[in-house]
């Protein structure tokens, strides 16, 4: 709607609720628009992270997670820089008797302006909702982290885990690398629902994680963690897998990536195939999303895993 | 005690599965192939069943396991709904099949049976819990739980659960008698009788919109709630189902059980707590608290209708006496509705307009809650445009919830004018809702009787539309009353009209 040099904040608030006005006129008839919102989302991102992958996500997030979503674009740039433009993301879920709209206000600013960048957003929270910022530039938890009741950053990308441990010692923070495991965790979790194999758990003291690329990735240290055997072993190899053996080496259960989203679980001889979904920005931050209060378990693992992580840096 | 599993997170993941054995007899029939398989095939698909899961088929038709997994590959394929077919995931399911041929008439069943479970318990480490699925024909079921408690299959290492399917007995009496035969061989708690209505989302979330918001519920009572108008509309026939329905009906059909079921979950009280006997208790409590209306009163209160042949959309649409299979002389109710009131310190008073019918305009299942108009009407009547506020749960084909309220038109003036604020359950979530086999299924398996209907339940529905089923039973009906494709007799119309009311057309 509108691009300046500097924001007014107040003039943002004029133009979001004029773009209700706007969208109402644009649908004649009974069937109007409806807003829906249920969290502030900021989201903080590099100016140069792809503009359409970021909107899409946020796009297909408001349909859970209805927000008014602030993306505030972080330039590289000494020169004091902000500008400011609203618009809305509306679908259309009932049929073509109903349009649901959803706020979104995009924000550049650079380094530079940073600092401004907290009095500029205040007045745009959504009152009596929850704030979550997705840092995906970490440029912005310094001087966003306060106002927002979450902070979801990706360590699997920034592959540091130690950073994450000291967001949380002043927010409440949530990790798409440890949100990239849960499909993981879950099959190692039903498995040991069945009682037999539970009754074999404390004989299986060693963990086999096999990970791609040079060197384990986050996601690999939280599993470690949370698997809390006595003897890890770390193996690079052509696809992602973790076994749980006993000291002796026999394998007790063991789950691989087979290509795509194809995974094999072998329980003893017993080899069975799953799907996992490809965990995209939009899967993880839905569940991250999700959680408003504590995350025991996770929390509970964080320091361990910075721990591993730690010997990989 | 069993030692807790250390890697359950039930902030993040689904519900905790039990390893367990499924039984199915009836294991040929179109349940099994258009509903159990699916929805089973489906809970695998999202990861949702325990490793040491099996599934047994059981029907009278010989086939090899080979041929069973063939045959509910079809079933799956084309009854899958939402869900991919995957062909990994379909061949790592399709091991966890297996079949045996049997007649539940015959004691060497259970015999079989039982040698067929240790095997595929040893070979899956299903831990010796069984679920038995009765999709079989109604006078089987008390053989079936016979048979399997002559056997020692009742009882074994692990837990024992039967489900068994609608109808609970055709009355009140043959519904106490089916649960005593039951109760021979299994224990109540292990019974558990299936009403897929309550394994809707929307009914599930009629009670975390009553009770797990404040809002609602100082309204929840006759001091602002004007009526309620439950309905279950199809706008199909009986498709080839003539024959067993013509000995069914809808009173029997759909009222007693399911829409009465609805009717509690609207109604009852708060539960002291989420666990499956306090909510039931509260919904029996409820049940038996219906008013029991004399014979005089049932005929006022209730309306019986029966579809006649009419042209649609261009094509002829046979009557219901025409339908193959049915008496041409036929005098079972396609469509009943019925006013029920509930005796209590919160509903005395408030009729509840309860509808289902066949080859009505629309396929539609709502609950609409009206609630009592402004008490002075300020800025004048405004005609059709300005009624009382309404709170519509839908339970389908759209399941959400809409609350209407009036609201100024823009501009000069105080000309008001309804709105609506609409939840939709499917895109508000974006995710896929379970369907009602799936969610029912998973509770059996984890012995969450909760959305399961208890023999008090039964009995206290049955009891609740005993006087209708008399009153109908010495009435002879002039039927066909209504048209296929209109929203029912007109006497149905008539009978809300007597209390200044009247019917949605949803």
């Amino acid at each position: 709607v509108s691009a300046t040099s500097t924001i007014d904040p107040e003039k943002i608030r004029k133009e979001l609720s004029d773009l209700w006005v706007d969208l109402a006129k644009e649908k004649e008839g009974d069937a109007g628009v409806l807003r829906a919102c249920s969290m502030t989302l900021i989201a903080v991102v590099d100016e140069t992270d792809d503009p359409a992958q970021i909107g899409e996500t946020i796009a297909m997030l408001m349909r859970e997670h209805p927000s008014r979503a602030i993306v505030v674009r972080v330039r590289d740039s000494s020169e004091f820089y902000l500008s400011a433009q609203v618009l809305a993301q509306c679908w259309m879920p009932f049929g073509d008797r109903r349009q649901i709209c959803c706020e979104q206000v995009e924000i550049t600013a650079s380094l530079a302006s940073s600092g401004d960048l907290p009095a500029v957003l205040l007045p745009l929270m959504v009152a009596d909702l929850p704030v979550v910022l997705w840092a995906r530039a970490r440029a912005g938890i310094g001087v966003l982290g306060g106002i927002a009741g979450k902070v979801i950053v990706d360590s699997d990308t920034a592959s540091d885990i130690a950073g994450v441990v000291e967001i949380s010692k002043h927010h409440r923070v949530g990790d798409m690398a440890w949100a990239r495991l849960t499909r993981w965790r879950e099959l190692i979790a039903q498995i040991f629902e069945n009682k037999c194999y539970l009754a074999e758990l404390g004989g299986l003291t060693r963990a086999r994680i096999t990970y791609t690329g040079g060197k384990p990735k986050a996601s690999a240290c939280y599993l470690a963690a949370w698997l809390d055997r006595s003897e890890t072993i770390w193996e690079q190899g052509e696809e992602d897998a973790v076994a749980l053996e006993s000291a002796t080496g026999e394998v007790h259960t063991r789950i691989r990536r087979t290509g795509g989203e194809g995974v094999e679980v072998t329980v003893h001889e017993q080899v069975t195939n799953a799907i996992f979904p490809v965990a995209t920005d939009y899967t993880l931050l839905r569940e991250e999303l999700s959680i408003a209060g504590r995350d025991d378990v996770f929390e509970g693992i964080l320091s361990r895993a910075a721990e591993l992580a730690g010997r990989f840096a | 005690m069993a030692a807790a599993n250390p890697f359950q997170d039930p902030l993040r993941f689904e519900r905790k599965m039990p390893e367990c054995a499924v039984v199915i007899f009836g294991a040929n029939g179109d349940l099994t192939k258009r509903k159990l398989l699916p929805a089973l095939y489906r809970l695998a698909y999202e990861r949702r069943l325990s490793p040491g899961f099996a599934v047994i088929g059981i029907s009278r038709t010989a086939m090899s396991h080979e041929q069973f997994r063939e045959k509910m590959r079809d079933s799956v394929k084309q009854f899958k709904e939402n869900t991919e077919f995957d062909e990994s995931v379909w061949n790592s399911f399709a091991e966890s099949l297996f079949y045996m041929a049997g007649d539940v008439a015959d004691a060497n069943c259970y015999t079989n049976l039982a040698k067929c479970l240790d095997e595929v318990g040893e070979e899956r480490k299903t831990g010796g819990n069984v679920l038995f699925y009765l999709s079989t024909q109604p006078s089987q079921y008390a053989e079936t739980a016979a048979g399997l408690g002559n056997a020692g299959l009742a009882k074994g290492k692990g837990w024992r659960r039967l489900v068994v399917e609608k109808p609970f007995g055709h009355d009140l009496a043959s519904a106490k008698k089916l649960s005593h035969d039951l109760h021979e061989h299994f224990e109540e708690h292990d019974v558990y009788r299936i009403d897929h209505y309550l394994g809707k989302e929307t009914v599930q979330n009629i009670m975390a919109f009553r009770f797990g918001n404040g809002i609602f519920e100082p309204l929840w009572n006759r001091r602002y709630i004007n009526h309620v108008q439950i309905t279950a509309a199809e706008s199909i026939g009986v498709e080839g189902r003539g024959a067993y329905y013509q000995e069914a009906g809808a009173l029997r059909d759909m009222i007693q059980n399911h829409l009465l079921q609805v009717m509690a979950t609207v109604a009852m009280e708060p539960s002291a707590s989420f666990d499956a006997d306090s909510v039931r208790d509260e919904r029996s409590k409820l049940l038996r608290s219906i008013r029991t209306m004399t014979s005089e009163e049932a005929l006022k209160n209730s309306v019986a209708g029966q579809y006649g042949p009419a042209r649609i959309g261009g094509q002829d649409m046979p009557g219901f006496r025409e339908e193959k299979g049915v008496d041409p002389q036929s005098q079972t109710d396609t469509y009943a509705a019925v006013t029920f009131f509930v005796e209590n310190w919160r509903w005395a008073g408030v009729p509840f307009y309860v509808r289902s019918g066949k080859h009505l305009p629309k396929r539609v299942s709502e609950i609409a809650i009206e609630f009592n108009s402004a008490p002075h009407l300020l800025f004048g009547a405004g005609g059709d445009m300005t009624g009382p506020n309404l709170l519509l749960l839908r339970i389908q084909p759209e399941e959400g919830i809409s609350l209407k309220f009036l609201s100024k038109r823009p501009g000069a003036g105080m000309t008001l004018r309804p709105v609506s604020m609409d939840f939709n359950y499917g895109s508000s979530f974006g995710e896929r809702s379970p369907s009602a086999y799936e969610t029912l299924l998973l509770d059996a398996i984890i012995g969450d009787a909760t959305l399961y209907t208890r023999q008090d339940m039964v009995e206290a529905s049955w009891a609740a539309v005993a006087p209708i089923q008399e009153a109908w039973g010495n009435e002879k009906f002039n039927f066909p009353n209504y048209a296929a494709g209109t929203w029912g007799p007109e006497a149905s119309d008539k009978m809300l009209a007597r209390r200044g009311h009247i019917w949605r057309k949803p």
